[in-house]
């Protein structure tokens, strides 16, 4: 039998007739990446930090696809198929450096254990895969994938290259006799079917020749079309994940007003390097549009339809302005929850894209849906959003020892309380909650009171970043002359920008959000709470968890409340926005609204309480709750405060 | 068509009640000084009527530097000049603030329209446009809520019981504008107000005029609120409702 092997190009006289169309394949596949390149070269440059964390998201995001896996069917399967496809693609270089370099590597246990039988397992793991692709697409039919002639061509042009592959292999052995045919174990197998046919040699043959043409062909065709297709992900993807922001790009680029030739984007030469190429590398999954508030509650919005029409505006009108691609009503639609870019695979980042096409419409083009529009004006005014506000800054806090800080004075804690919390008379109940634990565990707490601004977010998130900046700057030159050792603040929105869009304007504050304080609190025995025994959900704000990575806090203040904690369908990092964010805490939202379905959710748990951490969310989750005929809504601090008072009093 | 827009900043209406102490002074907290509300309606029309004859607006406010907020507005939507009248803040008597509107106007080299606000959100007095108009002799056309131009002449719509009023005005005319579909003023661009922060605020010396009116004495209204539940059956209810009715007007309210 002599050493293990199979002879290259058998029974294919004239196989040397490949590299004509292989030269085609080359061309055709240049000319399709040129295509794409001539619109990521449009771009401005991305910024870019260190490299370290961005060569570790690629490790875990494309090599280990940890984000493909969160959905275990459709993920595994990928997974499945994706190192099917690169065992397979080691296997043909292998066949390349026999046939065309003549190196003896296809022989002896390497032939029969990797080149056969590994392979077939590879081939045979992605059949299953594509078949589960298809099942679900075409069986399953989720809204999320799309069924247009292209989503059904490549899983099953995939298929058949695979299919062929195999009955090749098994053609192959049955004419030849191979003695170690049965490595290949997938083609053994039908192999041995053509026996019980009585299949003759000569067909055999025949048939072998002309499938082997085929297969070729089709194989290359396909090969052709990757970058004329959402196939280019298998490029794209891995550089979308280098390019993407390892903070996760909650934090806004800061617009150079002075400088900038446009302000926001309108054009594709707006967008980064990065903006462009996530188009590219989009995959067409849906997973951003099944975790999508505003397409949830009937927005015209869908993260995936958004970046598949700046792609296909990008490719056929690259001169236009993107007003031409995304209407306003998409564009406002956004609730910045950051749900669409947790949940993408391939780390596209759609909420800087959206915030830098708003910021066009309303700095360069004055346009502002209303609601919006007067609260970005109060912000302007009177440095806060709230419209109609019956309070002062300080009108929550009367009653209470505490005192504004005073020029000169030195600052232990201090507590940013936010626009909602002094003007919202259901947070002002949290921010005495709050102020009355801090006072509790002896904290000298000062406040802002009339030198407390908008820290300016909604104002960034609806796209007015002049205005925000403005905001930051007096807000940054206010806390620096105060220098507090800590702020505690009850708005992650509020704690989002203070700890972190801040720094960008020159701050380096020890910012806490309450949640995170109260838990260190009660870890050391600074509070002390009466046994409780209610039973809570609790609610993630977008700004405390996706945004500021604040989860397990809030959960153990609950717990140490006394609370008997159930989990909602969505939480943690997959938690469903209240319906507040992007600035429609201040605008008016027809049927049905996000915190409708929220609540629903929340309601479903049977919990009595619906505990959150933010005043927006509260009020949000407030008018839900309350419509679905569910129980109390509470903030974290309001339902600790209840259990530790009594023990305040005890103690005398 | 040249075009005057007088603005007036003034202390925050939003301000929570008790910040701010009659007549105008801020008693506690942070209040702000904003464009009064009829004044952005008048600001609007004005960028309005500017754009639609190709040609640009003046803006004119009476104050001390506060008022710079109005004309930064008005600038940044595209006024060519903005000026303002120096003067002290506190109350000011209609008529002596449309005389020194009036000589501002001259100062300024007249206009064809004159646009006002239906009456400043401090006060509410709504005389000013009509008495600058009787100094100016010119006609005035209160209330408006639309110009258009139409040839050299503006077409000008009130709105009226059951209907809305059109009439074709031919310059010079006095007009206040009043709130309605069309007149909310338009948000700026960003790169306009940076540009208007750095456009220059002209100051003239308020004219020397004497008030006739002097303001004497001013009594906050004082709140009280008075209900009866009337319980019962329907009718009952209903009798109970017509007696108290009939009790509030003979009485006039009264216990």
């Amino acid at each position: 039998m002599g050493i293990p092997h199979r002879v290259v190009y058998w029974n294919v006289p004239g196989h040397a007739w490949m590299y004509l169309p292989l030269a085609i394949l080359f061309v055709v596949f240049l000319y399709g990446v040129w295509r794409r390149w001539r619109v990521w070269a449009m771009g401005r440059r991305t910024p870019l930090g260190p490299l370290g964390p961005r060569v570790r998201r690629l490790l875990s995001h494309a090599g280990l696809q940890s984000r493909v896996v969160r959905r275990p069917l459709q993920g595994y399967a990928h997974a499945a198929l994706a190192v099917a496809f690169g065992l397979l693609f080691i296997g043909t270089c292998v066949v390349a450096l026999k046939a065309d370099f003549g190196l003896p590597v296809m022989q002896g246990a390497f032939y029969l254990w990797f080149e056969s039988a590994t392979l077939d397992a590879a081939g045979l793991a992605g059949i299953i895969a594509l078949a589960i692709f298809l099942v679900r697409r075409y069986a399953m039919r989720p809204s999320a994938l799309g069924r247009e002639l292209a989503d059904f061509l490549v899983p099953f042009t995939l298929l058949i290259i695979l299919i062929t592959g195999f009955l090749l292999q098994s053609l192959r052995i049955y004419a030849t006799h191979d003695p170690w045919g049965a490595y290949s174990f997938v083609g053994y197998g039908l192999s041995a079917l053509y026996g019980d046919w009585h299949l003759s040699i000569p067909a055999a043959l025949v048939i072998h020749r002309s499938l082997w043409w085929f297969h070729l062909l089709l194989a290359f065709s396909f090969l052709g079309a990757i970058p004329y297709s959402k196939l280019f992900h298998l490029f794209m993807a891995p550089v979308a994940i280098l390019l993407s922001d390892p903070d996760g790009a909650t934090s806004l680029e800061k617009l150079d007003l002075e400088h900038a030739e446009r302000l926001g984007a309108n054009l594709l030469s707006d967008l980064t390097v990065k903006d462009l190429i996530d188009l590219d590398a989009c995959t067409e999954c849906g997973r951003c549009e099944e975790v999508c508030p505003a397409f949830a509650s009937g927005k015209p919005l869908s993260p995936k339809r958004l970046i598949l029409d700046l792609r296909e505006h990008a490719h056929l009108r690259p001169q236009e302005p993107l007003t031409a691609a995304i209407k306003d009503e998409t564009l406002f639609a956004c609730t910045t929850c950051r749900a669409c870019m947790e949940a993408c695979p391939v780390d596209i980042e759609h909420v800087p894209k959206i915030v830098g096409m708003r910021r066009f419409r309303v700095m360069e083009e004055g346009e502002l849906p209303s609601g919006l529009a007067e609260a970005v004006q109060g912000i302007e005014e009177r440095g806060h959003p709230f419209r109609g506000a019956q309070s002062s800054r300080t009108s929550w806090m009367e009653g209470l020892p505490i005192r504004e800080w005073q020029p000169g004075e030195a600052c232990e804690t201090l507590l940013w309380v936010g626009c909602a919390g002094a003007f919202d008379p259901r947070a002002q109940k949290v921010a005495r909650a709050l102020a009355q634990l801090l006072l509790a565990m002896g904290e000298d707490v000062k406040v802002l009171g009339r030198r407390e601004s908008c820290t300016g977010d909604p104002a960034r998130r609806a796209g007015q970043e002049y205005l925000y900046q403005m905001q930051a700057e007096e807000n940054v030159k206010t806390l620096t002359e105060v220098a507090p050792k800590r702020i505690v603040t009850m708005c992650p929105h509020c704690l989002h920008q203070l700890r972190d869009e801040y720094r960008a304007f020159g701050a380096d504050f020890l910012v806490v959000h309450h949640s995170e304080y109260l838990q260190t609190a009660l870890v050391t025995g600074r509070l002390k709470t009466a046994a409780g025994g209610r039973r809570i959900t609790y609610h993630d704000p977008c700004y405390l968890g996706r945004y500021e990575g604040v989860f397990a806090a809030p959960r153990e203040v609950l717990k140490a409340a006394g609370g008997d904690l159930v989990e909602m369908a969505h939480h943690g990092r997959d938690s469903f926005c209240c319906g507040a964010g992007g600035g429609w805490a201040f605008r008016e939202e027809g049927a049905p609204r996000v915190n409708r379905l929220r609540a629903k959710e929340a309601v479903e748990t049977g919990a009595e309480v619906v505990a959150t951490g933010c005043p927006f969310c509260l009020s949000m989750l407030t008018d839900g709750v309350k419509a679905e005929g569910g129980g109390e809504v509470e903030d974290i601090a309001e339902i600790l405060w209840a259990q530790v008072a009594p023990e305040v009093t005890a103690q005398g | 068509m040249r075009i005057l827009c007088f603005l007036k900043a003034i202390l925050d209406p939003e301000a929570p009640p008790g910040a701010i102490r009659f007549p105008g002074t801020v008693e506690s907290g942070d209040v702000a000084t904003v464009l009064g509300p009829f004044e952005g309606n008048a600001l609007e029309l004005s960028v309005q009527l500017a754009e639609g004859s190709s040609g640009s607006f003046t803006a004119v406010a009476m104050g001390d530097a506060s008022q710079d907020v109005a004309l930064r507005k008005a600038l940044a939507l595209g006024a060519e000049r903005a000026v303002r009248v120096d003067l002290a803040p506190g109350f000011q008597d209609p008529l002596a603030v449309a005389r020194r509107l009036q000589a501002a106007a001259q100062a300024v080299g007249g206009a064809d329209v004159y646009v006002f606000g239906r009456q400043a959100g401090d006060w509410d007095m709504g005389v000013t446009a009509g008495l600058f108009a009787g100094l100016m002799d010119l006609p005035f056309v209160p209330l408006v809520q639309q110009a258009e131009l139409e040839g050299g002449s503006l077409r000008l719509r009130r709105e009226i019981a059951g209907g809305y009023e059109e009439s074709l005005r031919t310059p010079p005319l006095v007009w206040s504008v009043t709130n309605g579909p069309g007149t909310l003023m338009r948000l700026p661009k960003v790169k306009d107000v940076m540009l208007a922060n750095r456009k220059p605020i002209d100051v003239l010396q308020a004219a020397d005029v004497e008030p006739t009116l002097v303001l004497a004495e001013i009594e906050q209204a004082q709140v009280t609120r008075q209900g009866r539940m009337i319980t019962g059956e329907a009718a009952a209810q209903a009798a109970g409702l017509a007696a108290e009715l009939r009790r509030f007007l003979v009485t006039g309210g009264g216990n």
